[in-house]
């Protein structure tokens, strides 16, 4: 229970940026509670749960990664993995029938 | 920082504010274009034909900033870090203490270089242009866009050596979103497609087509520049260039 305990203020406090008494999040990359977090907003998926990982870890180990998915969300971009969820804008990939324009 | 230090900032600064602004306004598109060996072509496929383009990557190798020192209190480099992205467009966000963290979304020519497009009926434009239209061949009526986004982050980690040094982490990261969009003669939308690729700083990234792209060097050497006195080296350096496929 301890454990379990322990674990989950480690995880608010590297969404919140070290809210949680006792609990410091450090941005080093690779850090256990830096990797907890990035974990906890893959699996959560939204664009929220991105944006808290980089305001805990601003230069965290995947910080560049959440940053793409913060883009890739905000712009509702269609198929990103960073999503868990399909999106409204699912729909416009079907747009064209399978015709790509290649412009650079 | 004594007055002499301070008005030598501030002098530092306006010039680098100036370079800034005056790179950020000015059209690269003014440059010739030079045909070069390796100059790719393509052709649109599909039932919309468009004629070639001639496309060519950026020159400058990618832009790389290191870590320094600089004779300041961390919250007089906060200050200046704070000052100097507003100036160029970004956006300060929240980040824990001892760090800097700015966002910026808008023109991807101020700050990101992405070679020389020669589009059809268009002309000779930057890569890295914000939005061109043109009208293929085949069919008529029909109208392709070409949008392309920049968003950046800016990142710096800091921590004071002693009374009067700071070491500075600064590091950026950029997501280019490019969208192209058909529309026919209906008005209809029968192409609406977004590709996205990132790099950090020292790093280059692709589009499917192969488009690429990567720092321009403009905003690393606008921040640097405006730093004080520096102990340390401190220049925006040339990276070896690291590359990475971009994907949708």
């Amino acid at each position: 229970m301890k454990t379990s305990g322990s674990r989950w203020r480690s995880l608010v406090a590297a969404l919140v940026g070290g809210a949680v008494s006792g609990v410091a999040p450090v941005s080093v990359a690779q850090s256990p509670s830096d990797e907890v977090a990035w974990q906890t907003a893959r699996s959560l998926g939204s664009l929220e749960a991105f944006e808290q990982y980089l305001a805990a870890y601003p230069n965290g180990a995947h910080a560049g990664a959440a940053f793409r998915c913060v883009v890739e969300l905000s712009v509702d971009l269609p198929r990103s993995p960073c999503r868990i969820e399909p999106a409204a804008g699912d729909t416009a990939a079907a747009v064209g029938n399978g015709m790509f324009v290649d412009v650079y | 920082m004594s007055e002499e230090q301070s008005r030598r900032f501030r002098t530092v600064a306006f010039a680098a504010c100036l370079t800034l602004l005056v790179g950020a306004c000015s059209d690269p598109g003014d440059q010739p274009i030079v045909q070069s060996p390796d100059v790719v072509e393509t052709v649109a496929t599909g039932p919309i034909n468009l004629s070639p383009f001639r496309y060519r990557g950026p020159e400058s190798p990618p832009v790389e900033l290191r870590p320094l020192v600089v004779e300041a209190t961390t919250s007089e480099v906060e200050g200046w870090l704070s000052g100097i992205v507003s100036l160029a467009g970004f956006t300060p966000v929240r980040s824990p203490a001892g760090s800097f963290a700015a966002v910026y979304r808008g023109d991807a020519g101020r700050f990101v270089d992405c070679g020389w497009v020669d589009v059809p009926g268009v002309g000779t434009r930057p890569g890295a242009t914000r939005n061109w239209s043109l009208a293929p061949e085949e069919p008529p009526g029909m109208t392709i866009t070409r949008e392309l986004e920049l968003h950046a982050r800016l990142v710096a980690e800091f921590a004071s050596i002693d009374a009067e040094r700071t070491r500075i982490a600064p590091g950026i990261h950029y997501v280019l979103v490019k969208r192209v969009v058909a529309i026919d003669r209906n008005g209809d939308v029968v192409v609406d497609q977004r590709d996205v690729i990132d790099f950090g700083g020292g790093e280059s990234s692709r589009f499917l087509v192969g488009t690429e792209c990567r720092s321009s060097g403009a905003l690393e050497t606008a921040l640097f520049s405006m730093l004080p006195s520096r102990v340390a080296s401190a220049a925006p350096s040339l990276a070896t260039g690291r590359s990475s496929s971009g994907q949708t």
